[in-house]
């Protein structure tokens, strides 16, 4: 008997897919090789049970250091102790590579964000009436995109 | 082939960054694990995807070495049971294996 797991609860098919044929196509160039879609889906499986026990671990220690909140060095530590310590610098690095790319972006949209608040200021003060309101509407649409980005 | 879902997550629009998999999906899954995962930060599930892709594909390597071992093109998820096996680091996974030898005989 199969356990069912709903589609939601998994990670996607397609993905999971796309990374084993990456995988397979550095260990064998030629691109001479298949995989079997129940194959696929062990892989799948697998990976949201490497999840779960990574998260839990993860968690364990979160609770140890009494915090209510896991952070990435909960993860890492977790991953040593599963042991999967090769793991640690790569990710590391990953991480500070999307810390710096966020920074980055943020600090682009700060700017822009700051430069149309004045031009706003600006134009209110030159004028009343409908233009205006139409302009506060688009900012405050902008700054909702913002926080969700975030 | 393009995934059109949507990438909910910290990454502002358009760029998927350095991870693939939805982050919204993986807190899902965080979530699941037991008691208490209540609270993550907006950042573990960025290393979880990255983590868990670096898995994959060291599960993937391995199944294929038994693939080939075996003289077959064809990775079948009996050679990634053997995997499993043969590798003290995927213990947490014999219980996946054992079901499937399960599901094998019916």
């Amino acid at each position: 008997m199969e356990k069912v797991v709903s589609e939601t609860e998994e990670l996607p098919k397609a993905i999971v897919r796309r990374v084993v044929k990456e995988k397979l196509s550095q260990c064998s160039p030629d691109y001479d090789f298949n995989v079997h879609k129940d194959a696929h889906l062990a892989f799948t499986e697998s990976a949201r049970i490497f999840i779960h026990y990574l998260s839990a671990t993860a968690n364990d220690i979160c609770k140890e250091s009494k915090r209510q909140t896991m952070n990435t060095e909960d993860v890492f530590k977790a991953l040593e102790e599963i042991e999967f310590s090769d793991f640690v610098k790569p990710l590391r690095a990953s991480l500070a590579e999307f810390r710096k790319k966020n920074a980055e972006k943020k600090g682009g949209a700060a700017k822009e964000n700051e430069a149309k608040k004045k031009r706003k200021i600006e134009d209110s003060s030159a004028k009343n009436g409908t233009k205006t309101k139409q302009k506060k509407q688009d900012n405050d649409q902008e700054e909702e995109d913002n926080h969700e980005s975030e | 082939m393009r995934q059109a879902g949507s990438y909910s997550g910290i990454l502002i629009s358009g760029k998927t960054g350095p991870h693939l998999l939805p982050l919204a999906r993986i807190k899902k899954i965080m979530k699941k694990s037991g008691d208490g995962v209540k609270m993550i930060s907006g950042e573990s599930p960025i290393v979880f995807s990255k983590a868990c892709e670096m898995f994959i594909k060291e599960l993937t390597q391995r199944s294929w070495m038994v693939t080939m071992q075996g003289k077959r093109r064809t990775l079948n998820k009996e050679d990634v049971a053997s995997a499993v096996m043969a590798t003290d680091l995927f213990d947490f996974l014999l219980n996946l294996v054992s079901e499937m030898d399960t599901s094998k005989s019916s």
